[in-house]
């Protein structure tokens, strides 16, 4: 580990900056810690969308804790970059996440979809840490693609992100979206897309293919890298490669697993939603996941 | 002069006055005529090509920056086919984002029924937080724009395409869910928006010819309302007629009855679009041909006039 010399209170202090390999052990035990809370999450609410929220969970914890400039004490700090979770129903993960991060008391977990509770169904504008309300598949998209505008034209400097769901770019809007963004050169806009390769009805193969993906993006004046979703490392990378694109939106199309981390889930459409796990899949599942916990314990 | 004109000689009197503001159009500057905005402001115009649906979003998205975003295109390509993005992106969460429409009603005319927006009203006064504002002439345009631009929320503004003259007076000035008086009357109500207010002028002048003594109010703050005062002008009149280029089910003739069924039951009667889509033709010749007149408005007035002394 290496250390940087900073001044703080008119004194100077070290801090230890993590290696490559620590940042990456710490995001994946995070992501471990981050799925089980989810499952968690969903069973107390009676409903909720593991799946998606499963194949999610890599990506919005190298944003959050790692990648973002943010202030999770101040959620409406003007210089923070923007997280817009476009398929809103993978919210199980961003709540978890934003908990985790201080946003709000872990506390408010318990009342997810609940009556009288903070946690909606589907992300609603007003919870600290969600820009904007999401759910309808393809608006949360063009709401980002505003917000990297509108930031563009005042010449202010914070990044803008957003994650949609494979089978939400099956919505019209998404292409006007892209359209859009790619002719007005929005380098400032980074999109994720988690391609777990189903959707609410089956395989996304058999109900209405994407391909050729990589090559519809280009089309629309994207610049396009393909990574393993559940890979930190070409996560974080392919972040700094987007930052470092000039002239042209992001987009980061991740090759995911639905259900990813435990097994009877992964690859199975019927865990896309909204059943909670029975009590035996639960400590199933949560066994699984503690053994990979352990993994990066040291 | 049409409503499409005073809104746009309205913004562009505000963009010498503020520059908080961007107009965001969906490749119809012609038909709103914002192009005169455009033209003369090209760095404030952000096109956003044929695609109604992104452009909801992206006003939405622009809003959140501290740009107020003003949205235009034709009534009919927003109120139904971007009404969900509106709902969800917008009004759900309160953002500052305006959306300004023109053709409304059968008042388009030969562009015929895919153009027209008959039931725009209906669409959107059932989604909470909006504030919907239909002026009747360029005075109360030139405050409503004015008014749009210092309120905090979701706005849907209704311009229009036929000529239309002043009806309000010159020192007129908005408020909020005020439905004005434009004539006083006494013996029957006559409730206009938009284009309908100075048709039923004609109608109250009709009226006047024959003894009978008409009030008009002008219905221009679709939502909200301030049911009070409309009732409390209404009442001692008795009955009431409404006039809407619009679909009389869900547009002002529906949120009148709406408002005296539960407040203050009275006879209403109904002019506006029978629950049908009309034609292309000669803007005139259609309202004429689907009643839309002065004439047909005394009719109703009459009629409504002898069911209350039916009891």
């Amino acid at each position: 580990m290496s250390e940087a010399l900073t001044v703080e209170k008119n004194k100077v202090v070290h801090i230890p900056i993590p290696s490559m390999e620590e940042r990456i052990k710490n995001l994946k035990l995070k992501a471990c810690q981050v799925r089980q809370r989810v499952l968690q999450l969903i069973k107390e609410g009676g409903s909720g969308h593991p799946g998606g929220s499963l194949s999610a969970i890599d990506i919005l914890t190298a944003l959050y804790f790692d990648a973002l400039n943010h202030n999770p004490e101040e959620s409406l700090w003007p210089e923070r970059d923007r997280f817009v979770l476009s398929k809103g129903h993978a919210c199980p993960a961003l709540y978890v996440v934003l908990a985790e991060a201080g946003y709000f008391p872990k506390e408010e977990l318990h009342g997810f979809r609940k009556i009288n509770r903070m946690l909606q169904g589907h992300p609603e504008y007003g919870t600290p840490g969600i820009e904007v309300p999401t759910g309808s598949l393809g608006q949360g998209f063009s709401v980002s693609v505003g917000i990297a505008l509108g930031l563009k034209l005042q010449n202010k400097s914070p990044h803008v992100y957003a994650l949609l769901g494979d089978g939400e770019t099956q919505e019209g809007q998404v292409w006007e979206a892209a359209m859009a963004a790619g002719h007005k050169r929005l380098d400032n806009l980074t999109i994720f897309i988690d391609y777990n390769k189903i959707q609410q009805d089956g395989f996304l193969d058999d109900t209405m293919t994407l391909e050729p993906f990589y090559d519809k993006w280009c089309a629309f004046n994207w610049a396009v890298r393909e990574i393993d979703g559940h890979d930190i490392a070409q996560i974080l990378e392919g972040i700094e490669w987007a930052k470092s694109i000039p002239d042209a939106p992001q987009v980061l199309i991740c090759n995911t697993i639905k259900g990813q981390g435990v097994s009877f889930m992964e690859n199975e459409p019927k865990w896309h939603g909204t059943q909670p796990p029975t009590d035996e899949e639960m400590k199933q599942a949560l066994d699984e996941l503690k053994k990979e916990e352990s993994k990066y314990h040291d | 002069m049409s409503l499409r004109q005073s809104y746009v000689d309205a913004l562009n009197v505000l963009a010498e006055e503020r520059n908080d503001f961007m107009v965001l159009e969906a490749d119809a500057t012609g038909s709103t005529f914002v192009r005169q905005f455009t033209d003369k402001y090209p760095s404030r115009h952000i096109p956003c090509g044929v695609a109604e649906q992104n452009m909801i979003g992206m006003a939405a998205g622009i809003s959140t920056t501290g740009i107020i975003p003003v949205a235009n295109t034709m009534a009919v390509f927003v109120s139904l086919r971007a009404l969900e993005q509106f709902r969800t992106s917008v009004a759900y969460p309160k953002f500052n984002v305006k959306l300004a429409v023109s053709h409304v009603g059968i008042d388009p005319g030969e562009d015929g029924p895919t153009q027209a927006a008959i039931e725009d009203l209906g669409a959107l006064g059932s989604i909470p937080n909006v504030l919907i504002l239909s002026p009747a002439d360029e005075i109360e345009m030139h405050q409503m724009v004015r008014f749009m631009l210092n309120y905090q929320g979701p706005v849907y503004l209704r311009t229009g395409r036929s000529p239309v003259p002043n009806v309000l007076p010159s020192d007129y000035i908005y408020k909020k869910g005020y439905w004005p008086t434009v004539h006083n009357g006494t013996d029957v109500t006559l409730v206009g928006i938009g284009i309908m207010v100075h048709i039923a002028l004609a109608a109250r002048e009709i009226l006047d010819k024959e003894g009978i003594s008409a009030q008009l109010i002008n219905a221009s703050t679709f939502k909200p309302v301030d049911e009070k005062s409309f009732i409390d002008r209404v009442k001692n009149t008795g009955a009431v007629v409404t006039a809407e280029d619009h679909n009389i089910r869900g547009g002002l003739g529906s949120r009148v009855s709406e408002i005296l069924c539960q407040h203050y039951p009275l006879p209403v009667e109904r002019i506006g679009l029978n629950d049908q889509f009309a034609e292309s033709g000669n803007a005139r010749l259609l309202f004429e041909k689907y009643g839309l007149t002065a004439e047909n408005i005394a009719v109703s007035a009459r009629r409504v006039i002898e069911r209350k002394t039916r009891g």
